[in-house]
């Protein structure tokens, strides 16, 4: 784990807050896998300067407009053993260009100390906006994606973004047909398969994993609508 | 925060009928927490522990739910399944939905074609009740256990509740569309419930041995009976069981060497605790009906069945035309035996249809033969090789979809769970997964001589060990010997088919297609041995002994009537020496006439005159012939 004494630090964080000094960027965060109770940690936001940020697991967290800053780190401030302060780096990622930004927070093991695996994405409408599919393989083998008109496979520990195009359409409603597969040597096992709803206000994220408690293979969706 | 356990109880109960209440006092109050926690706990991730909600961090937003809400959509919170149990293995993906939280043999033992009553939440009580309910927090719909196939919508089962090894169509019932022609066709039907009937034995006749409930909601008592069973498995005795008749597996819930007991039940908290009758289904109707009655296939063939070609017959024109026009039963095996029958007495016969005793039922057997009946004690492979083959190469009706019945002619031998499979049937080679080809589910097996073969090599070695079997229930049924484990489990045939070098059924003994080996271990159980083993008994995929017999099990018999007798004779001089020495054979048949006129052939032995209880049935010479000295 990083330990960056604060002082340090502050060359490095006076440039951050140089590169994007009056450059508001808006933050979104969320974390995976899920938890039912998912701590909040320190998010640097300028020299010397955090702020407590939410991790949660089924939804996406409130916005946070902070200074723009080349990398997000997260992680808590403690005190080191010569009792001076401290940073503990939990996890890190390049910052991206993009006004607004949203984090993945993928924990590596049951402990925030444990570390955690940060994603950046554009957060932007034109980017990932409603109607579309980010799919994140947190599973042990590769999977293979069916929904609307697009198939996409992903190795473990690989996403993608996906705009499908409905299945069916039916009145003012959507729907998208979803093939769920994971490969067993050669062959593609379906294990899911069900028909979503689609809509043009809501974008999803869905996760895919083993169940640590059952090695079940399986979903965790969360679905945001956009106002 | 965490949900009361009634309020998860809640959701069970509008699904299924929890049949226990009481008084409000504040014991049963506390006595029915106790009740639904131990009921509920089973269907929570893990089952140990309620779902826990989130906290106002992790929560899904007032705001989101409000979009989604104006956009028609439903936020999911918490889902709550309740299913009928499928074959699916605790390992399958899918989610928690992809496996199995609640014990049971769903096609089986724990078949449920109506609601349960369910009283007892102990695991081996949930056995019997055969439903599967699961608990989790979910975030989306999407996330859901229902699953469905797109476009159809159709959900899944048989395999699984998931695509991976679930199927959108399965047939687990027939209603029959064909008069049967075997007792093992009548595994269809359901001889057992789980009511909310309280048993109250009203009355007994030490010297039939018998003994009759009478029962009714407790507290409520109308006096209605609850003994007969609905065709869909309500009411009657416990448990509610499918795939009865024909079969002969043991049941986890009573010991090995008994074919019925008793369970404690509360229904009531205010009454306490009860017994009520639980009984082997399989092993009492089995003892009941394969030594004492057999279908003639002398039925009414309407019009409207596609497969009699229109032969729209009453089952007096049916056995008009076999008794004297020459035309063949739907059982070709059934011959005639008119002896002194005439028409008109016939015609007389026949106006005896609805008497039940010294009726028609109980008379038309004198008149008629098996040709070619098979000895379930033959120990000769060959035999049973060429016995078991008899539907080889034979052609198959079957439905696919329509209203008209299809023919697919095999090259092998076909078994099949119903009288008319949903689909052509499917050989073993061709199931790569449980659920792939999906019609297994709703059909039956192409067998190859070499399974056959090698079933034939498995019953002979039960024969071997298990024989002479003295009647057909004997061969049928599984031994109630609670000192030999593999006789007790289930029947001769049965063995054969779950024989380790028996090809048929060797995918369902995989560990994922198996109970856990902790099911046995599971307290409660009376035979825990009969919790072992594939999970699929009863299911279409599963080659039962009652798929097997239900083809030919008219043909089989404990002991033939006709015989080969030779002898014979030295004339001898007044030396003592042999003069000449003669050999005859002579091929003898037992016919249904007593020896003494006095008797008719359908009367039992009690009844007889003491001439005909010393010498039976008269004997009749087929044939006679003169052996020569090469021919001994």
């Amino acid at each position: 784990m990083l330990k960056y004494p604060l002082a340090c630090l502050s060359f490095f964080l006076f440039s951050l807050a140089c590169f994007g000094q009056g450059d508001q960027i808006s933050l979104q965060f969320v974390s995976f896998p899920k938890l039912g109770k998912a701590t909040p940690l320190e998010l640097i936001v300028g020299e010397g300067k955090t702020i407590n940020v939410e991790l949660p697991t089924n939804c996406l967290s409130p916005i946070y407009k902070v200074d723009r800053q080349k990398q997000w780190l997260l992680g808590k401030s403690t005190t080191d053993d010569e009792g001076k302060l401290a940073f503990e780096t939990y996890g890190k990622i390049n910052a991206l260009t993009s006004s607004e930004q949203l984090i993945l927070v993928v924990r590596k093991g049951s402990n925030d100390s444990d570390g955690f695996e940060l994603i950046a994405m554009s957060n932007q409408k034109s980017q990932f906006g409603g109607g579309k599919y980010f799919f994140m393989n947190a599973a042990k083998v590769d999977i293979a994606v069916e929904i609307g008109d697009k198939k996409v496979s992903l190795k473990p520990r690989t996403h993608t973004l996906v705009e499908p195009n409905p299945s069916k359409v039916k009145g003012k409603r959507k729907y998208l047909y979803t093939h769920l597969h994971f490969r067993k040597g050669t062959k593609a096992v379906p294990f899911y398969s069900s028909t979503w709803r689609f809509s043009k206000k809501a974008r999803c994220m869905v996760f895919l994993y083993h169940d640590s408690h059952t090695q079940q293979l399986r979903t965790h969706t969360i679905r945001d609508y956009i106002q | 925060m965490s949900g009361h356990w009634s309020t998860w109880a809640d959701a069970l109960r509008h699904d299924i009928l929890l049949g226990r209440h009481g008084s409000g006092s504040n014991e049963n109050r506390a006595a029915l927490g106790g009740f639904y926690q131990e009921l509920m706990l089973p269907g929570f991730p893990g089952g140990e522990a309620p779902v826990e909600f989130d906290n106002e961090t992790n929560a899904i937003s007032g705001q989101q739910l409000k979009l989604a809400g104006e956009e028609g959509e439903i936020i999911a919170l918490m889902d709550f399944s309740l299913s009928i149990g499928s074959e699916t293995s605790n390992s399958a993906s899918g989610g928690f939905g992809g496996g199995r939280r609640i014990t049971s043999r769903p096609f089986l033992h724990s078949a449920t074609p109506a609601l349960p009553f369910i009283t007892n939440a102990d695991k081996a009580s949930l056995y019997d009740y055969g439903m599967d309910w699961q608990i989790s927090k979910i975030n989306t719909v999407e996330d859901s256990i229902l699953r469905a196939k797109p476009n159809s919508g159709n959900g899944y089962y048989g395999g699984g509740y998931t695509v991976e090894n679930g199927t959108t169509h399965v047939i687990q019932n027939e209603i029959p569309v064909l008069p049967p022609i075997s007792i093992a066709s009548l595994s269809h039907a359901y001889l057992g419930g789980f009511s909310m009937a309280k048993a109250i034995p009203v009355g007994e006749d030490p010297d039939n041995d018998t003994f009759w409930f009478k029962s009714g909601p407790v507290n409520n008592p109308t006096g209605v009976t609850y003994q007969r069973v609905t065709a869909s498995g309500q009411n009657g005795l416990a448990p509610k069981m499918g795939q009865a008749i024909g079969n002969s597996y043991a049941h986890p819930n009573i010991p090995a060497d008994e074919a019925f007991t008793t369970k404690a039940r509360i229904y009531d908290l205010d009454e306490g605790s009860f017994e009520v009758p639980f009984v082997d289904h399989s092993y009492l109707a089995n003892k009941a009906l394969w030594d004492e009655f057999f279908f003639s296939s002398i039925a009414p063939q309407p019009a409207k069945v596609p497969l009699f070609g229109s032969s729209d017959r009453t089952a007096k024109q049916v056995a008009d035309d076999f008794f004297f026009n020459g035309k063949s039963l739907p059982n070709r095996r059934i011959q005639h035996y008119k002896g002194s029958l005439n028409k008109a007495d016939f015609d007389d016969l026949f106006t005896q249809q609805s008497d039940y005793t010294d009726g028609l039922a109980d008379k038309i057997a004198a008149h008629l033969m098996v040709n070619g009946a098979f000895n379930i004690n033959s120990t000769s492979v060959e035999a049973w090789k060429v016995f078991l083959s008899s539907l080889k190469g034979k052609p198959v009706a079957y439905l696919d979809g329509g209203a008209s019945p299809k023919e697919f002619v095999t090259e092998g031998t076909t078994v099949n769970p119903g009288s008319l499979p949903g689909a052509a049937p499917v050989k073993t080679s061709e199931m790569s997964s449980p659920n792939s080809p999906p019609e297994q589910w709703r059909t039956g097996r192409e067998l190859t001589d070499e399974e056959v073969g090698q079933l034939a090599l498995a019953v002979v070695k039960q024969v071997k060990l298990r024989g002479p079997f003295l009647s057909l229930s004997d061969f049928v049924n599984r031994r109630l010997d609670g000192n030999n484990s593999p006789f007790a489990l289930k029947g001769a045939l049965q063995a054969a088919l779950d024989d380790e070098e028996v090809a048929i059924n060797a995918s369902f003994r995989t560990p994922s297609r198996m109970l856990d080996a902790e099911t046995a271990t599971i307290p409660g159980f009376k035979f825990p041995d009969a919790a072992k083993g594939p999970i699929a008994y009863g299911s279409a995929p599963y080659v039962d002994q009652a798929d097997v017999l239900r083809h030919f099990s008219e043909q089989l018999t404990p002991r033939g009537d006709t015989f080969v007798i030779r002898a014979y004779g030295d004339s001898i001089d007044e030396k003592g020496k042999v003069a000449a020495r003669a050999w005859c054979e002579a091929v003898v048949q037992r016919v249904p006439e007593y020896s003494d006129p006095a008797n008719e052939p359908h009367q039992k032995q009690a009844e007889l005159t003491e001439s005909n209880q010393k010498f039976g049935r008269k004997i009749q010479i087929m044939s006679f012939r003169w052996l020569n000295s090469k021919e001994v």
